[in-house]
């Protein structure tokens, strides 16, 4: 009777055990915090994510192809106006014969022997610069906005930041022939946009607010 | 003494040596990793497909099995699956292969539903419209056809029209549609200095047949049939207090010109046409414009029917080419149609899509020319945003044109206007503006200047 309570009891462990494996397999990646940071004339932040690389960029990564990651860094202020922003791109790719991952971006470039030393660097990136301390109003409080998209395979370098930064739509509906043109957009879209926000329409897209700050309060980052 | 120095000089030239093959190897090292081995595509698995083959798919994909694959090249390639518009949605997920630098892609596609759409338009003889409603029914046969319902509302057009288009299919240069219309067409025209519009009714049913070859080339041949009945009078667009004229007057048939009065009435008629195609235009653009290329077309037409069997021909060349951090962009149009076309066939020089400096199909006579040649030389430029997809564009141009009838042509009769333009970028309708031209040469309305409000670029 006990050994048969105890098989019950170590197959539930196990079923829950493999659950949350399986649950934490699947997770989607996440911006985790975002903590502004003052480093001499420059305010920047420390970016703490999980899950990345996430499922399709690893997938890509293995098969030898790069990946990248754009993250868009904008400083609120009060009003929710943008006073300041900063762009990085992180290339990621995987030596196929090396069997090493190669980071490029942030800083001095990166290698890893194994997803174990990448998926740790992404979870805390070093610090990003955001913009100058001059440009914003010392007593005022303000916020970073951190934005990542992924992109399973790296576009070109001029290619970078591109639409998704600009804010560009797509030619959507577009017919151009010789004598004329015509445009039309599809309502679905339409109210797809306005209901969901463009951004939270394309997938692999994150974004993330820091709290509020204040400049003057903020610490000089330890070094 | 002499040993030693000896043995120090050996063993700095064996230092020097070891340092130089060091140096060369650190050197050679980024220059083989600059080299990678090339990724093999081993297979293209299609996901989401309910309509469309894998084989339809995959045909559109410009990469293929056995492939060597970088990624600019796949993110190309995905783009221009995508841009076949087939799908609502394509995504794709890469995987290794069966061995090292074998790459695996899953193509996932979400086939299209119905779909409702609204959305604008122009077109060069009849100007700006809306599209209130469209109905897109595309791929429901997963060949790629088209097929859709559209309504147009617009200042000189009105109708409703219903389109089957096969764009080539995957290693097949053919392309085919059938159409079938019914429109309202409003020819506007000056008769003593006051702006009249002449309302014309047509309905057609046509198709046409298209065949691609040697890359740049496209030759399309068909037919239609075409009804077309213009009003019996025009209305005054404009006042003319000294004369009695209010807008919306019709004018007495009476009083219509000679070369107009005989048109009035329905004419039945078949169309011929064929047309040849070359564009070698560049994928690269700059302020949304080609930066590259030239495209061309000539187009004959046979009209035919009870009354009389005429015929006409035009040409349309465009050349574009990257200066100075935007475009040169050149366009040069004739065209020579029989003196026996009725007034609505004709061509009508003037406003801007001819001469940008002077009112819409201002001039030529209320029955129109049957020769015209026009031509226009512009520079645009990126002013705010990316290069190639500006959020703000601006242009500088001088058009010029002429038309006539028979053989009345007069050298240096020609219109010249020029101007500037300007473009924003505006979510899904690509970009709206103004181009404001002013006549060099005469203006036919005295006007200093012309103000036109454009979708896109012209050209």
């Amino acid at each position: 009777m006990l050994a048969a309570f105890v098989r019950v009891g170590f197959a539930a462990v196990a079923v829950v055990a493999s659950v949350h494996a399986a649950s934490v397999q699947a997770a989607e990646p996440s911006i985790e915090d975002v903590v502004p940071a003052r480093d001499g004339q420059l305010l920047t932040c420390f970016v703490h994510t999980a899950s990345l690389p996430g499922g399709r960029l690893r997938s890509s990564l293995e098969s030898g192809l790069p990946a990248a990651i754009e993250m868009a860094l904008d400083v609120l202020d009060d009003r929710n106006h943008v006073v300041g922003s900063n762009r990085v791109s992180l290339r990621i790719a995987f030596d196929l014969w090396e069997q090493i991952f190669h980071v490029q971006g942030i800083g001095d470039d990166e290698r890893f022997d194994d997803l174990d030393g990448l998926q740790n660097y992404l979870r805390a990136m070093p610090r990003v610069p955001v913009t100058p301390f001059a440009t914003l109003n010392i007593a005022e409080r303000h916020r970073v906005r951190v934005g990542l998209k992924l992109h399973p395979v790296a576009p070109r370098e001029s290619e970078r930041l591109s639409d998704w930064v600009e804010g560009r739509e797509s030619r959507d509906g577009t017919t151009r022939d010789s004598d004329g043109r015509e445009v039309s957009v599809s309502l679905g879209r339409v109210i797809r946009f306005f209901y969901r926000g463009a951004r939270r329409d394309d997938a692999g897209e994150l974004e993330r607010l820091s709290a509020w700050f204040v400049p003057r309060d903020l610490g000089e980052v330890e070094r | 003494m002499i040993p030693i120095l000896s043995r120090t000089v050996r063993e700095l030239r064996v230092r020097e040596v070891v340092t130089v093959i060091a140096s060369l190897a650190v050197l050679a090292a980024p220059a083989a990793r600059a080299q990678p081995r090339p990724l093999i595509l081993e297979s293209i698995d299609v996901v989401g497909n309910t309509r469309t083959s894998a084989d339809v798919v995959r045909g559109r994909l410009p990469l293929s099995v056995g492939d060597a694959i970088d990624p600019a090249e796949l993110l190309v390639a995905i783009d221009a699956l995508r841009s076949t518009d087939l799908f609502e949605s394509v995504d794709y997920l890469a995987t290794a292969g069966s061995e090292r630098g074998r790459v695996r892609l899953e193509l996932r596609v979400e086939e299209k539903p119905f779909e409702f759409r609204f959305g604008t338009g122009y077109r060069d003889l009849d100007g700006w419209y809306l599209i209130p409603a469209q109905l897109r029914a595309d791929n429901r046969l997963g060949h790629g056809e088209q097929l859709r319902l559209q309504a147009r509302i617009g200042y000189h057009v009105s109708g409703i029209e219903l389109l089957m288009r096969q764009p080539p299919r995957p290693h097949s240069s053919f392309d085919w549609g059938v159409s079938l219309a019914a429109e309202s067409l409003a020819r506007p025209y000056f008769l003593d200095g006051i702006e009249y519009r002449h309302e014309v009714a047509r309905g057609s049913l046509g198709g046409q047949v298209g065949r691609s070859f040697a890359g740049a080339w496209r030759f399309e041949g068909g037919a239609s049939l075409q009804g077309v009945e213009p009003e019996r009078v025009p209305v005054a667009r404009e006042d003319d207090p000294v004369r009695g004229i209010d807008r919306g007057d019709a004018l007495p048939y009476e009083d219509l010109p000679v070369e107009i009065a005989g048109d009035v009435g329905r004419a039945e008629r078949t169309i011929l046409h064929g047309v040849l195609e070359y564009d070698t235009r560049g994928v690269r653009e700059i302020a949304r414009t080609p930066a590259s290329g030239f495209w061309g077309r000539v187009r004959s037409e046979l009209f035919v029917s009870r009354a009389a069997d005429f015929g006409g021909v035009t040409v349309d060349v465009r050349g574009y080419r990257a200066r100075v951090g935007g475009v040169v962009a050149v366009r040069a149009r004739g065209g020579v149609v029989s003196p026996v076309a009725a007034f609505y066939d004709r061509f009508h020089l003037g406003g801007l899509y001819t001469v940008r400096g002077v009112p819409s199909q201002s001039l030529s006579p209320s029955e129109g020319d049957t020769r015209f040649w026009c031509g226009s030389l512009e520079f645009r430029a990126p002013l705010v945003g990316r290069p190639n997809d500006p959020r703000v564009a601006g242009s500088l141009f001088v058009d010029a044109g002429d038309a006539w009838t028979g053989d009345n042509a007069t050298p240096g009769d020609a219109t010249v206007t020029a101007g500037w333009g300007v473009r924003v970028r505006v979510p899904w309708i690509e970009s709206v503006g103004i181009d404001v031209g002013m006549p060099i040469t005469d203006s036919p309305v005295g006007e200093s200047f012309h103000a036109n409000a454009v979708l896109g670029w012209n050209f």
